[in-house]
C-alpha cells in the first residue's frame, strides 16, 4: 500500500506502452475499400435488359468464363482499362470466353455514348445495377471479377491495375491448367 | 529571400529553445542568477524567430512567391484573400508553424508574466519544460515538416492549386484551427507546471492557482475550436450532422474532457488539499492527449474524413507522445506517494463527493471514447478481423452517462462543501426541480415526444434551474460581481452545456430527412413545408465554378450547390434555412444530368442554432470565470515566493484562511435578511 | 416566523405536486408516439448504421460516392420488399464483411468494447464508495471521542449545578 502511486503509474504505463505499440505497428496505408468477399463464392446472378436492347443472364453463360467489368463513363480507371477488355474481347470472339459489363453509378445515355467513343460489342447492364453491384461487394469502379466455367467467382481486380488483355488471359490458362 | 528569412526564423527559435532550456538547466543546478538572466535573454530569441518565420510564410502567400515550395503547393493567385492568408495553416508545415508560433507565444506570455519569479525553480523548471516542447516543433520545421523549401519555377508555370478546396469553401475553416491550436498548445502550460512541480517536490497549491487561468483559457479555446469545427462540419456536410464521432473529431474531444475533469477536481485540491496526484495526472493526460490527437490526425492509421495531411510527420508524433508519457508517468509515480496529503471527504453528498463523481463521468467518458476510437486496431491485431466501431456505438455508450452528468449539473451547484443534510438539498432543489418539471410540460406541450429525449430535457432544465439559481442569489447579492468569478462563470458555462446538450438531445431526436428528385417547376411537401425546384444556376468564379439548385422553400430562395474548384476537387456546398427554432438544409446530391432534373435531400430539425449559442455562452461564461469575483490580494504570493516554504505541507489554517473570501460558495450561509 | 413554519409544513405538497405533473406529462409525451416511421426515416436511421466502403469513417447516410447512393437505393427497395432492418444489414455483411456495420458486435471479443467500459465504471464506482467508507469509519472514531467529550461537559455541568 505504501507506493499506491508506483504501481498505479506501473499499471497505465504497461497500457500505454501497448496502445503505443499497437498505434506504432498499424497499417498506415489503410486498405478499406478492398472488399474480395465475393471471390471463391457461386457467382450472384446478374440478369437484365442491355444496352442493345436484347436481355441478358449470367446463369445462361455457364460453361464459359465470363469477365464482369463494373463501369462508368466518369470513371478514369474505366477509361484506361476499356481498350484492354476491347482486345481481350477482339482475341475470343467464340471461343467460351466472354465479357459483360455493368454500369453502375452512371445513367445510361452515358454509358451507351461511352461505348460508342471507345468501343466494345458486349453486352452491357444499364437498368438497377446497384444491386448487382452490391452482391459483389462493389466499393467503386473500376472493379472486375472472373466467373469460372462452374460459375463460381474465381478472381477479383479492384481498379484497372492487372485488368489487361494477357494478365486475363493468363489467369485463365493459369486457372484451366491448375483446375 | 522569404526562404532564407523563413529559414533563418526557424532556426533560430529552434537554437534559442535548446540553448535557453540548457542554460536555465544549468543555472537551475549551480544557482546562477547571471546565467539564468541570459537563459531569459535568450528564451525572448524564441519568439522572435517564430514571429519572423511566420510573417515570412505569410509575406510568401500574399506575396504569391512560388519559388517557396509551400506557395507552389498550395497558393493560387485565384484564392480570395482571407482564405490566401489562412492557407498558412491549410497543409501540414505552415501548420505545424502556427503551432509553433502559438507555442512561441505562450513562451512569451509565461516570460512576462513570471518576470519578477523566474528564481523560483518551479517557474525556471516549467519554462524548461515549455522550451522543449517547442524545440520539438521547431526541429520538425527543420527536417521533416519545413515550410521554406525553394523550388526551381517549371517553365511555363503561370500559376499555382491553391489551398486544399474544403478549407476555402467556408469561412470557419479559417478561424476553427487557430482556435483548435490556441487550446491544444495552451495547455502545456499547465502541463510544464505540473511536471514542474512534480520535479520540484513543491507539494503547495500555489502553482495550481497560478496555472488556473491559463488552463481554464487553454479550455476555453479548445472549447470554441471544436464547436467552430462541427458548426464547419454542419455547414458542408449536408446531411444534418455536426458531430460524427470520427476519430479525428474524439481526438479533439479527449482533451476536453480531461480538461474539463480536471477543472473541476482541481477545486477540491484548492479547498483541501485533496487529489494532487489525480489533478497531475489529469493535466499530464490532457497535454498527452493533444499530441496523440494530433498523431491520429497526422497519420492514417485511424479511418477519418479529417485526415487532411497525412504525412511522414506521424511516427515523430507518436514518439513524442510516447516520451511525454513516459516521462509523467515516471515523475508521478516516483513523487505520488510524496505529493499524497492525508485528507477524507466527510459525505458522498457534499461538493467535494458530486466533484469526485463528476470526474468519475468524465473518465468513463473519456475512457469510452479512447476505447472505441482505437478499438478496431485492437481486433485488428488480435484476430486478424476488421470491424468498425461508429456513430450507433458512441451514442449508445455516451447516453447514459450524458444524462447522469446533466443530473449531476443540477445537484452538484446546491451542495455545500463538507456535508448537506437532506432538509437542505430539498430546500434549495425545490425551485430547480420545478424548472425540471416546467421544461418537460413545456417540452410535451410543443409536441415533443419520446421517452429518452423527454428525459433529457427534463434533466436539461434540472441542471439549467440549478446554475439559475446560483447566478440570480448571487447578483441579488453582489450586483453584477455576481455573475463573475469561478463559482459565477462556471454556472454561466454550465448554461451553455446545458444549451447545446437540449440542442443535442432535440436535433438528433426529431431529425427528418428526405432525398428526392426533382424537375423544373415540381413542388413535394415535406415536414409541412413547400419545396419547390425552379432550375440550375451557374456561376464562375476566378477559383471555383458554382452550380447551384434554385429551390423555393415557404418563399425563401435556397441554393444548394456543388462547387467545382480548378484544382480539380468537387465539393457540396448545402444551403440551410435558418432560424431559432429550426433549421433546414438542402444538399445537391450531384451534379444535375441534365438541368430539368437534379436530386436533392432535405433535412430538417429542431434546435440547431443554439448548438452554436451554446458552444458561444460556454465561451462567455469561461471569460467571466476567469475574473476575480472580488479583488484581492493573490493568495499564494507568498508561498511561491519564499523559497524556504518548498516541500512543507500546508498549513490547515493557511488552506482555510485562504478560502476564507473564497467566491466559490456564496450561497452557502443564505443570509437573506427579511425586512 | 409562523409563515415560515408554514410553509415549511406544507413544502411536502410542492414535492407532490411537482411529480403528479412530471410523471402525468412523461405518460402523455413518452406514449403518444411520433406516429409509425415512414419508409425514408427507417432508410435514414439504417444507412447511419452502415459505412460507406469507399469513404473514410463515414456512414453511407453522410457520404454522396456512387456506392452510398446505390447502397441507400437498395436499402429502399429492400425496405419496399418488406425486409427487416437485421435482414437488411446482414446482405451487407455477407458481401461486404464485417466491418461494414458500424455497430460492432456485442459478442466475442468484439463484445469487450461494450463490456469494458462498464466494468470499468463499477469498479471505478465501487472504489469511491470503499473510499467513502474508509473516510466515514475515520470519521466516527473521532465521533466517539466526541461523545465522551459530552459526557464529561455534561458531567463538569451537574458537578457545578
Amino acid at each position: 500500500m505504501k507506493n499506491r502511486s508506483a504501481i498505479a503509474a506501473g499499471i497505465v504505463g504497461l497500457v500505454l506502452v501497448v496502445l503505443v505499440v499497437l498505434l506504432a505497428t498499424s497499417d498506415t496505408e489503410r486498405t478499406g475499400s478492398v472488399n474480395f468477399e465475393v471471390v471463391g463464392d457461386v457467382a450472384p446472378q446478374i440478369e437484365g435488359p442491355t444496352l442493345d436492347g436484347g436481355q441478358y443472364s449470367l446463369r445462361a453463360e455457364r460453361g464459359d468464363w465470363v469477365v464482369v467489368n463494373f463501369f462508368a463513363s466518369w470513371c478514369v480507371g474505366c477509361r484506361v482499362e476499356h481498350p484492354e477488355l476491347v482486345a481481350f474481347s477482339e482475341r475470343h470472339q467464340d471461343d467460351g470466353v466472354q465479357i459483360v459489363a455493368v454500369m453502375f453509378g452512371d445513367t445510361e445515355n452515358d454509358a451507351r455514348e461511352f461505348f460508342e467513343e471507345l468501343g466494345g460489342d458486349w453486352p452491357a447492364l444499364v437498368e438497377d445495377t446497384g444491386s448487382i453491384a452490391i452482391d459483389y461487394g462493389v466499393t467503386a469502379v473500376p472493379e472486375t471479377v472472373l466467373v469460372s466455367p462452374s460459375g463460381r467467382v474465381v478472381q477479383k481486380w479492384i481498379g484497372a491495375r492487372g485488368v489487361t488483355a494477357d494478365a486475363l488471359d493468363a489467369m485463365i490458362a493459369q486457372l484451366e491448367g491448375g483446375g | 529571400m522569404n526562404v532564407a528569412i523563413g529559414d533563418a526564423g526557424v532556426v533560430v527559435a529552434f537554437v534559442a529553445s535548446i540553448v535557453a532550456s540548457v542554460t536555465l538547466l544549468v543555472a537551475l543546478r549551480n544557482d546562477d542568477a547571471r546565467l539564468r538572466r541570459t537563459g531569459v535573454q535568450v528564451a525572448w530569441l524564441v519568439v522572435i524567430g517564430a514571429i519572423v518565420g511566420f510573417v515570412a510564410l505569410e509575406r510568401a502567400l500574399i506575396t504569391r512567391d512560388f519559388t517557396v515550395k509551400y506557395v507552389f503547393d498550395n497558393g493560387s493567385h485565384r484564392t480570395p484573400p482571407i482564405y490566401n492568408f489562412a492557407t498558412a495553416w491549410a497543409s501540414l508545415e505552415g501548420s505545424i508553424l502556427l503551432w509553433g508560433l502559438v507555442l512561441a507565444g505562450y513562451v512569451g506570455v509565461v516570460l512576462t508574466k513570471f518576470r519578477s519569479r523566474i528564481a523560483d525553480p518551479l517557474v525556471t523548471w516549467a519554462l524548461v519544460v515549455v522550451l522543449l516542447v517547442t524545440a520539438f516543433f521547431f526541429a520538425l520545421m527543420l527536417g521533416p515538416a519545413d515550410p521554406f523549401i525553394s523550388v526551381e519555377l517549371p517553365p511555363g508555370f503561370v500559376d499555382g492549386p491553391g489551398p486544399n478546396p474544403l478549407l476555402q469553401n467556408n469561412v470557419l475553416m479559417a478561424v476553427h484551427p487557430p482556435m483548435l491550436y490556441l487550446g491544444y498548445v495552451g495547455f502545456t502550460i499547465p502541463f510544464a507546471f505540473a511536471i514542474a512541480a512534480l520535479i520540484t517536490g513543491r507539494v503547495g497549491e500555489g502553482w495550481l492557482v497560478e496555472t488556473r487561468r491559463w488552463t481554464l483559457f487553454a479550455w476555453g479555446f479548445l472549447t470554441l475550436g471544436i464547436v467552430l469545427g462541427s458548426w464547419w462540419s454542419y455547414d458542408v456536410l449536408g446531411w444534418g450532422g455536426y458531430w460524427g464521432w470520427d476519430p479525428v473529431e474524439n481526438a479533439s474531444f479527449l482533451p476536453w474532457l480531461t480538461g474539463t475533469a480536471y477543472l473541476h477536481s482541481v477545486m477540491i485540491q484548492e479547498r483541501r488539499g485533496m487529489l494532487r496526484v489525480w489533478n497531475l495526472s489529469l493535466l499530464c493526460a490532457t497535454f498527452s492527449l493533444t499530441i496523440l490527437g494530433t498523431f491520429i490526425t497526422r497519420s492514417g492509421v485511424l479511418e477519418s474524413v479529417h485526415a487532411f495531411s497525412e504525412s511522414s510527420i506521424g511516427p515523430l508524433f507518436l514518439a513524442f507522445f510516447g516520451v511525454i508519457a513516459a516521462v509523467s508517468i515516471g515523475l508521478i509515480g516516483w513523487r505520488g506517494d510524496r505529493l499524497r496529503a492525508p485528507g477524507r471527504i466527510d459525505s458522498p453528498i457534499s461538493r467535494e463527493g458530486s466533484f469526485l463523481a463528476n470526474n468519475l463521468l468524465f473518465a468513463v467518458f473519456a475512457f469510452v471514447i479512447l476505447l472505441g476510437t482505437v478499438f478496431p486496431l485492437i481486433v485488428e491485431a488480435v484476430q486478424d478481423e476488421r470491424i468498425s466501431v461508429g456513430v450507433p456505438y458512441f451514442e449508445r455508450m455516451t447516453m447514459p452517462v450524458g444524462m447522469v452528468m446533466l443530473f449531476l449539473m443540477a445537484v452538484a451547484p446546491v451542495l455545500p462543501w463538507r456535508k448537506a443534510s437532506g432538509e437542505l438539498l430539498r430546500k434549495r432543489l425545490e425551485w430547480p426541480a420545478w424548472f425540471a418539471v416546467a421544461s418537460l410540460v413545456l417540452a410535451v406541450l410543443v409536441g415533443a415526444r419520446g421517452l429518452t429525449p423527454l428525459i433529457a430535457f427534463t434533466l436539461a432544465g434540472f441542471a439549467a434551474g440549478a446554475a439559475l439559481r446560483q447566478i440570480v442569489l448571487a447578483t441579488r447579492r453582489n450586483g453584477w460581481r455576481g455573475l463573475v468569478g469561478r463559482t459565477n462563470g462556471g454556472m454561466i458555462v454550465h448554461l451553455g452545456v446545458i444549451i447545446v446538450a437540449i440542442a443535442f438531445a432535440a436535433s438528433n431526436s426529431y431529425l427528418r430527412q428526405t432525398e428526392v428528385t426533382l424537375t423544373t417547376g415540381e413542388a413535394i411537401e415535406f415536414a409541412d413545408m413547400s419545396f419547390q425546384y425552379e432550375g440550375i444556376e451557374i456561376q464562375d468564379l476566378a477559383e471555383k465554378r458554382i452550380t447551384s439548385a434554385l429551390v423555393v422553400v415557404n418563399g425563401e430562395e435556397l441554393r444548394p450547390a456543388i462547387n467545382q474548384f480548378f484544382s480539380g476537387q468537387s465539393i457540396g456546398t448545402p444551403d440551410t434555412l435558418g432560424g431559432f427554432t429550426r433549421d433546414t438544409q438542402i444538399a445537391l446530391i450531384a451534379l444535375p444530368e441534365d438541368d430539368d432534373q437534379v436530386v436533392i435531400r432535405i433535412t430538417t430539425q429542431p434546435l440547431i442554432a443554439w448548438l452554436w449559442i451554446g458552444g458561444v455562452l460556454m465561451a462567455v461564461g469561461t471569460v467571466f470565470s476567469a475574473f476575480p469575483h472580488r479583488l484581492h490580494r493573490r493568495p499564494t504570493d507568498p508561498v511561491s515566493a519564499a523559497p524556504g516554504a518548498v516541500g512543507s505541507p500546508p498549513h490547515p489554517d493557511a488552506d482555510h484562511l485562504k478560502n476564507a473570501g473564497d467566491p466559490a460558495d456564496p450561497i452557502e450561509p443564505v443570509p437573506v435578511p427579511s425586512p | 416566523m409562523a409563515r415560515t413554519g408554514f410553509k415549511e409544513q406544507w413544502r411536502w405538497l410542492s414535492w407532490v405536486l411537482m411529480a403528479i405533473v412530471g410523471i402525468a406529462a412523461l405518460i402523455v409525451g413518452a406514449s403518444a408516439d411520433g406516429g409509425p416511421q415512414s419508409d425514408g426515416e427507417r432508410m435514414s436511421e439504417l444507412a447511419s448504421t452502415i459505412r460507406c466502403p469507399q469513404c473514410r469513417g463515414q456512414s453511407i447516410a453522410e457520404s454522396n460516392v456512387a456506392i452510398a447512393r446505390e447502397i441507400r437505393g437498395d436499402i429502399r427497395n429492400r425496405i419496399s420488399a418488406g425486409e427487416s432492418d437485421d435482414d437488411i444489414r446482414q446482405v451487407y455483411i455477407d458481401r461486404y464483411g464485417r466491418s461494414i456495420v458500424l455497430n460492432p458486435d456485442s459478442g466475442g471479443f468484439t463484445g469487450l468494447v461494450w463490456i469494458v467500459p462498464v466494468l470499468a465504471a463499477g469498479l471505478a464506482t465501487a472504489a469511491i464508495a470503499l473510499a467513502f467508507q474508509r473516510w466515514r469509519i475515520e470519521a466516527s472514531s473521532i465521533a466517539i471521542a466526541a461523545d465522551e467529550d459530552h459526557e464529561l461537559v455534561a458531567k463538569l455541568r451537574r458537578e457545578r449545578r
